[in-house]
């Protein structure tokens, strides 16, 4: 994301290195078995690694058991259990529903299909939830991880990029302001809309001259 | 100034574009956006006007606003000037 002006050229060098997709998510576990077969089974991830190990990554490090199932696309989903560590207290339902996984699907009826497999299985699991362009179903899985599956309502287009780029200026902007709010954040999106008006207005003027000459 | 609201000239939003409209709000292309605008110096949009998801509903000044929010609800948006007491 560049929170430059559009028209800002990278600097000239070698091209960037880019990564490609997700390799893999990795969690803690106190639940090996219901994890592996909630992930075997419900989901139909096959598990396809598992390393065990004495804690050799710093000096306190727990020995370790470190397991990976398929998601699809080369994406994994992977687990530590660590031996003889506490068990954390579970997060605040706010961190609960932000920090968590999506799975895609692309359609209602494959959507749809995976709700009745997960209340088949005894999974508690959401009505579909339509969001601005995709539309969701929310479960969780044995550790607490809340997991989503959704499905795209639309493409997502070039404007949704550019609308995007101006959300986060104007949320960089207030971020750092003394009072911070959506209402605020609104506002000065209201402001750098109409400044791209003005820039892609002139921008049209400036190309019709040079159409027409002097 | 103008009270105005901004949302992105996509499908998920025309029915915010149409409460709008149902509320007396003027309709222009402004770039990317809509731009939904009134001379009043308040304005009351009513999510009861379309079938709206509750999502898109609560996101429906995500393009921008010109003015201030006297009441966002789960039913209703009354907007103001900023300068309107």
């Amino acid at each position: 994301m560049t929170l430059t002006s559009p028209s800002a050229r990278p600097p000239a060098g070698p091209p960037s290195p880019r990564v490609a997709g997700v390799d893999h998510l990795a969690f803690v576990t106190w639940k090996p078995r219901a994890t592996c077969e909630f992930y075997t089974e419900v989901l139909g991830m096959p598990l396809v690694h598992a390393i065990t190990a004495t804690g050799w990554v710093t000096e306190d490090y727990p020995d370790f058991v470190h397991f990976f199932f398929d998601m699809g696309k080369g994406n994994r989903i992977a687990f530590f259990y660590y031996f003889g560590l506490p068990e954390e207290e579970p997060p605040s339902d706010l961190m609960h529903r932000s920090r968590h996984l999506a799975f895609h699907v692309d359609t209602e009826e494959e959507l749809l299909a995976w709700r009745d497999r997960l209340k088949a299985h005894g999974v508690r699991v959401t009505p579909p939830l339509p969001h601005e362009l995709i539309e969701s179903i929310y479960f969780d899985d044995p550790n607490g991880l809340q997991l989503e599956i959704t499905r795209p309502l639309r493409t997502m287009s070039a404007l949704d990029a550019r609308d995007a780029e101006l959300t986060l200026r104007a949320l960089a902007d207030v971020a750092e302001s003394p009072r911070p709010g959506a209402q605020a954040l609104w506002q000065r999106k209201a402001e750098l809309v109409r400044k791209a008006e003005l820039v892609r207005k002139a921008a049209r003027v400036r190309d019709d001259k040079e159409v027409t000459g002097p | 100034m103008t009270l105005a609201v901004y949302v992105p000239a996509v499908p998920e939003f025309a029915p915010v574009v149409r409460t709008a409209e149902a509320a007396g709000m003027d309709v222009r292309a402004v770039g990317d956006y809509l731009e939904l605008a009134t001379a009043e110096r308040e304005v009351v949009l009513r999510r009861e006007v379309t079938e709206m998801p509750t999502a898109v509903w609560h996101a429906a000044l995500t393009g921008g606003l010109t003015g201030r929010i006297v009441s966002f609800t789960p039913r209703i948006l009354h907007l103001a000037t900023e300068d309107h007491a």
